[in-house]
């Protein structure tokens, strides 16, 4: 999520995007490729409205948030890029930390949204229009450790924001990619999705409540687990005449099964998303 | 490693503070008001923070030292819990952190003196019992495995050793016993080592010692006189558990000296519904969230079959090597020793409020 189109030029560049689409947002995307860029234009409003617009296109799909973009700072030297470790309202002065666990090599540091730019820098904080705005909107659609914020340093007290224009926007972000692209790696590392195993189970001529639909779905995720796939087919719970019988056979064959320790993978990774069985019907 | 220390403005200034954070020199340091504006968000997720806790040091405020509940007993008087310090370095699937906690930071409570201060009042109010009063530590963290850097058993055994009538129990998996090596065994203080099968400990205590090196830090420290307590707790049902447990068993109680234990103690996998909803989100993949579970009550244990199965053979593997008063069994299903509810309610921990943690339920002699 970036503000201004300098701003996103080298990763634009880096990743071949095209922009599919214009309005309400600028989007850049390429086939087969899960990274996309959207321009959300300057200031709270269009960064918060731009967030709810992409969570929305996108239903529950599992995704990561990065805002790049510049900020002023008091000392800090132009062209140092910095991650945020908290973001603070620029009228209310609260400050919302952000929790920090994919690795970056740089520097961190405050950020303070304000509502117009300004020459007058906090004293431990870089200042920006956008960034509180987008952590506020993107942790409603991902866990906070997925919002992340990289910024690269514009303008300080010897270097006003009045010497800035796009071509040395682009240039001073051009400067970080690589250690930006790092960073995103190790955030996109968070979360690792585990592919669906699915139990085939030609059940749709059974009706069936939605609780017990629920019912059959827990189940069917116990069976995975338990790795019972096959032993689950063997069962022929298609013959059972009702639903109610389903899962009774189900269950007790599921309640009765012993894991078998050492045949099955270890787990130390993330899974962010559910193993789901498919009940057909 | 850590990356990031947060530290509470309060104890800045604080030796440990200083001590602890001068182990990492490379991490980000970050002041903030209280522990509570990173740690423990609602909207937090414990499983992304594991892959890399950050460091919180901060100030205990309010109550540091809990009354377990009030049948808990293994050879003691009153029983009290206090936690140095939320989470673990290991990452045991088992644990009811991951359901009681949404932030898998380290939170270390540097103000070491407050909690002794209430120890020692609490065993002030004991001295006339016929039992000494009994502390343990190791319920919200493992006592031992980050000892090198929060020195946190160097002080409170020494300290300990001036509370005559109370007991220091070490919860533990860890191999970091340097501290209680350096010094004579101290007659007050039992180190009490969770065990599980080499199997399950691999399967399930990731990041934990190998059992073999448990055992192996059990006999150093038994042969130095220090007391000694076993753990087997969560038994885990399995195919081969009579043959894993089995084995376990004949390993540990041959290498170590039977008599000189102070207590075994045994329990089924059980978790407060709350928590095992959270953990089974967490791991949807898991066999352990799957397998012979009962979770039609406040508490999802085994269902009684399996539990009373598992902890009967497994009790009296036990009593083939140790004398009935030192074993312990705690039983979800025994209507006197229900465990405590209160652990199932909601917690704030931005205000400092904790439940009784899981590990300590209620005990039952076999």
């Amino acid at each position: 999520m970036v503000a201004l189109n300098c701003e996103a030029k080298p990763w634009v560049d880096f990743y071949g995007l095209k922009k599919s689409i214009d309005r309400p947002f600028g989007v850049y995307t390429k086939p087969g490729l899960d990274v996309e860029i959207v321009i959300t234009g300057i200031g709270a409003p269009c960064m918060a409205t731009a967030v709810g617009w992409v969570a929305g296109r996108s239903g529950s799909v599992k995704r990561v948030w990065l805002n790049l973009g510049i900020a002023g700072h008091l000392d800090k030297s132009v062209g140092e890029a910095i991650r945020v470790y908290s973001y603070i309202d620029g009228i209310d002065l609260r400050q919302h930390y952000s929790p920090l666990v994919a690795k970056w090599a740089g520097d961190s540091d405050a950020l303070m949204s304000v509502n117009a730019p300004t020459s007058n820098y906090p004293d431990a904080a870089m200042v920006d229009m956008e960034g509180l705005s987008f952590y506020r909107s993107a942790s409603m659609f991902s866990s906070p450790e997925l919002v992340e914020s990289i910024k690269v340093i514009s303008d300080n007290q010897e270097n006003n924001v009045e010497g800035l224009n796009a071509s040395k926007i682009t240039q001073l972000m051009e400067s970080q990619l690589a250690m930006v692209n790092r960073f995103s790696d190790n955030l996109l590392a968070l979360v690792q999705l585990s592919a669906s195993a699915v139990i085939d189970m030609p059940l749709a001529s059974l009706r069936r409540t939605h609780s017990q639909q629920q019912q059959l779905n827990r189940l069917l995720e116990r069976a995975i687990a338990l790795e019972l796939e096959q032993a689950v087919t063997e069962l022929e719970l298609h013959k059972e005449s009702k639903f109610d019988a389903v899962l009774t056979k189900f269950s007790a064959f599921i309640d009765a099964a012993a894991p078998s320790i050492g045949r099955l993978p270890k787990d130390d990774s993330i899974s962010s998303t559910a193993l789901r069985g498919k009940s057909h019907g | 490693m850590v990356d990031v220390i947060y530290i509470e403005k309060e104890v800045v200034d604080h030796p440990r503070t200083i001590a602890i954070a001068d182990r990492y020199p490379k991490a980000k340091r970050i002041v903030i008001e209280r522990y509570g504006e990173i740690f423990n968000s609602h909207t937090q997720n414990f499983r992304i923070q594991k892959n890399n806790p950050s460091l919180i040091l901060a100030a205990k405020k309010n109550k540091k030292v809990m009354p377990t509940p009030s049948q808990y007993e293994t050879g003691g008087g009153a029983h009290y819990y206090f936690s140095h310090m939320l989470n673990c370095v290991y990452d045991c699937r088992y644990c009811f952190l991951q359901g009681m906690l949404r932030s898998a930071n380290y939170l270390v409570f540097v103000n070491y003196e407050d909690f002794l201060d209430e120890i020692r009042e609490l065993a002030k109010a004991h001295q006339h019992d016929d039992k000494p009063a009994w502390f343990f530590s190791g319920y919200d963290c493992d006592s031992l495995a980050y000892e090198p850097v929060t020195n946190f058993a160097d002080y409170f055994v020494e300290q300990f050793s001036s509370i005559p009538n109370a007991v220091l129990e070490l919860r533990t998996k860890s191999t970091q016993i340097r501290s209680l090596l350096k010094r004579p065994a101290q007659d007050n203080v039992v180190v009490a080592y969770s065990l599980s099968p080499e199997r399950v400990a691999q399967e399930l205590e990731i990041g934990a010692p190998s059992m073999a090196k448990r055992i192996d830090a059990l006999a150093k420290l038994q042969q130095q006189g220090w007391r000694i307590g076993l753990r087997f707790d969560p038994v885990i049902w399995h195919q081969d558990y009579l043959n894993d447990y089995q084995q376990m068993i004949d390993l540990v109680f041959k290498t170590l000296d039977s008599e000189r234990i102070d207590s075994v103690t045994l329990g089924g996998f059980r978790l407060p519904k709350g928590f095992y909803k959270t953990m089974r989100k967490l791991h949807p993949e898991h066999w352990l969230f799957s397998a012979g579970l009962d979770d039609k009550s406040a508490m999802v244990t085994y269902t009684q079959a399996i539990e009373t199965e598992v902890l009967e053979n497994v009790g009296q593997m036990c009593e083939a090597y140790v004398s009935a008063d030192k074993l312990f069994a705690y039983s979800s299903f025994d209507d006197d020793l229900q465990f405590d509810q209160q652990v199932d309610q909601k917690i704030d921990l931005q205000v400092d409020q904790k439940n009784s943690p899981v590990g300590i339920q209620t005990g039952a002699k076999i």
